[in-house]
């Protein structure tokens, strides 16, 4: 079974744990697939731990980090690909954009 | 602050340009397509790949150029040398490499009848040779196209008789980035999005920032600085032999989103690679025709976006969007990153549909031209250059 756990520290996030995703691709399908309320309260989960998360972080290499680590890494950019929607569009009908799904995006 | 507030500041600087509408035919002409693909993009130095896309020895990347008909197979030899050709077998001219990229470290192999080029593009290998007719290998290579490089940039003259180097082509552009530290930055992400646009429709609407407190209201229409009635000015135009640049700088004191202010608190990292070539805080340069080089200022550390506006057809382009940062070493700063490159994509996905827009009411003819202000100098200069090459007024047009 996958292991879905994250730091010491952490495992309050764990409910969010399906936003620690590898590709930017897929963390723009998660923020698409998912309902306002949803992001929201991913937002509000992680935002005020992100400090606290980043010291974490950085007492490991960026290119090396465990595994735990990297998922609760994961999590802080998907924190980041939902941010413009929370904080400047704050409601989908604000957004006149073309489906971001239609950019091909290569990491 | 150096920025002037001053209106019609840039018909000063430049006043032989004039200010008069600008024709709308050649967003939608098929004859001016036909010109443009003969007279520009086979007779200019067009970017098709990044040093980096090609790093061993052995490395190809494939660049299909629809507006020239033809695929290009770049290459990085095992002598570190880096060749450009047509993708094309000597034999019965199938497409050597379907693949985006790889290795040819081991060959070329065609996949029609085998036929095998080495990292030079030298035909090595004809199965069942003894059973043609005076097939002289040493001529029947990969057919070479000129190609030089340029801050990393990787360039290509289609026309077999370049009219000057690259580094004439680029002018002012290169003189003015001499030095810029393009090989410390590290291709962080790539997006190509494929739009129901003509791609200089395209182009120009992404060259100049009036539009941003309107169209991206939201995501960064407060960035750029503005004068007391809200529109954008720019720092400084430089229009060079067929390139421009427009600057801006950002407001000094906009409001930060509650991300961005974060941003601040966990980006410890004190270092960070600078880019000594800026002029303001946004530099965007066009290097006729279809390649975009920004430049911009971070917080704590500088970077570059490059686009590259890919004509499939007269109404269909993709645009290629190249995103390069230094290398993050931490966390904090590679968090950054991130969120510099979701709020610029998030715009870029707003201007889509913008680009796609604007086609179709060019496509109406309701409209013979379009109006340019002073802040849009570089789009009124880009069709000039772009007459100068296509000559197709000068020939009477398509009136």
């Amino acid at each position: 079974m996958t292991d879905h756990s994250l730091p010491e520290g952490f495992s309050d996030l764990e409910p969010f744990i399906d936003w620690a995703l590898e590709r930017e691709r897929g963390r723009t399908e998660k923020r698409e697939a998912s309902t306002m309320d949803e992001v929201r309260a991913f937002y509000d989960a992680v935002f005020p731990r992100m400090e606290e998360i980043v010291a974490h972080l950085d007492a490991f290499p960026l290119d090396a980090l465990p595994e735990k680590e990297e998922r609760l890494f994961l999590l802080t950019l998907s924190l980041v690909e939902v941010s413009n929607l929370v904080e400047r569009y704050r409601r989908r009908e604000a957004i006149l954009a073309i489906s971001p799904l239609d950019y091909s995006s290569v990491q | 602050m150096k920025t002037i507030m001053r209106n019609k500041q840039w018909a000063e600087k430049y006043p032989e340009l004039g200010t008069g509408p600008v024709p709308a035919e050649p967003y939608i002409s098929p004859e001016f397509y036909e010109l443009e693909r003969d007279r520009v993009f086979r007779r200019t130095w067009i970017n098709v790949c990044q040093v980096g896309d090609i790093p061993k020895p052995g490395d190809f990347f494939v660049r299909d150029l629809a507006v020239c008909s033809t695929s290009l197979l770049i290459i990085r030899g095992k002598d570190n040398v880096i060749r450009a050709f047509h993708n094309v077998c000597s034999h019965r001219a199938n497409i050597v490499v379907p693949q985006q990229s790889g290795s040819c470290a081991t060959g070329l192999f065609c996949p029609f009848h085998n036929w095998q080029y080495n990292d030079k593009g030298e035909l090595v290998g004809v199965p069942d040779e003894e059973n043609f007719f005076d097939l002289d290998k040493s001529q029947h290579g990969l057919t070479p196209v000129n190609s030089d490089i340029w801050q990393g940039f990787v360039f290509v003259y289609l026309d077999p008789e370049p009219a000057e180097s690259l580094r004439d082509y680029l002018g002012g552009v290169a003189d003015q980035l001499d030095g810029c530290p393009f090989d410390k930055l590290a291709l962080m992400q790539t997006y190509k999005v494929e739009e129901r646009t003509n791609w200089k429709v395209a182009l120009d609407a992404q060259n100049e920032v009036y539009h941003l407190p309107f169209q991206h209201s939201r995501l960064v229409g407060h960035t750029f600085l503005l004068n007391e009635k809200k529109h954008t000015r720019i720092l400084e135009v430089n229009l060079y032999e067929r390139h421009t640049l427009w600057s801006c700088e950002f407001v000094p004191d906009y409001e930060l989103a509650p991300l961005e202010v974060l941003l601040g608190k966990i980006d410890t990292d004190t270092e960070g690679v600078r880019i000594p070539q800026l002029i303001g805080e946004f530099d965007f340069y066009v290097l006729f025709p279809n390649m975009v080089v920004i430049l911009f200022r971070g917080p704590t550390e500088d970077g570059v976006v490059t686009y590259n506006f890919w004509p499939l057809a007269l109404d269909r382009t993709i645009w290629e969007i190249r995103y390069y940062f230094p290398p993050a070493k931490s966390v904090g700063r590679r968090v950054g990153q991130e969120f510099f490159k979701c709020l610029i994509r998030d715009v870029q996905q707003e201007d889509t549909i913008a680009h796609e827009s604007l086609y179709r009411g060019l496509l109406s003819r309701a409209k013979t031209h379009v109006q340019l202000q002073d802040e849009e100098i570089t789009i009124r200069y880009f069709h000039k250059v772009l007459e100068d090459h296509v000559g197709f007024y000068a020939n009477g047009g398509n009136q």
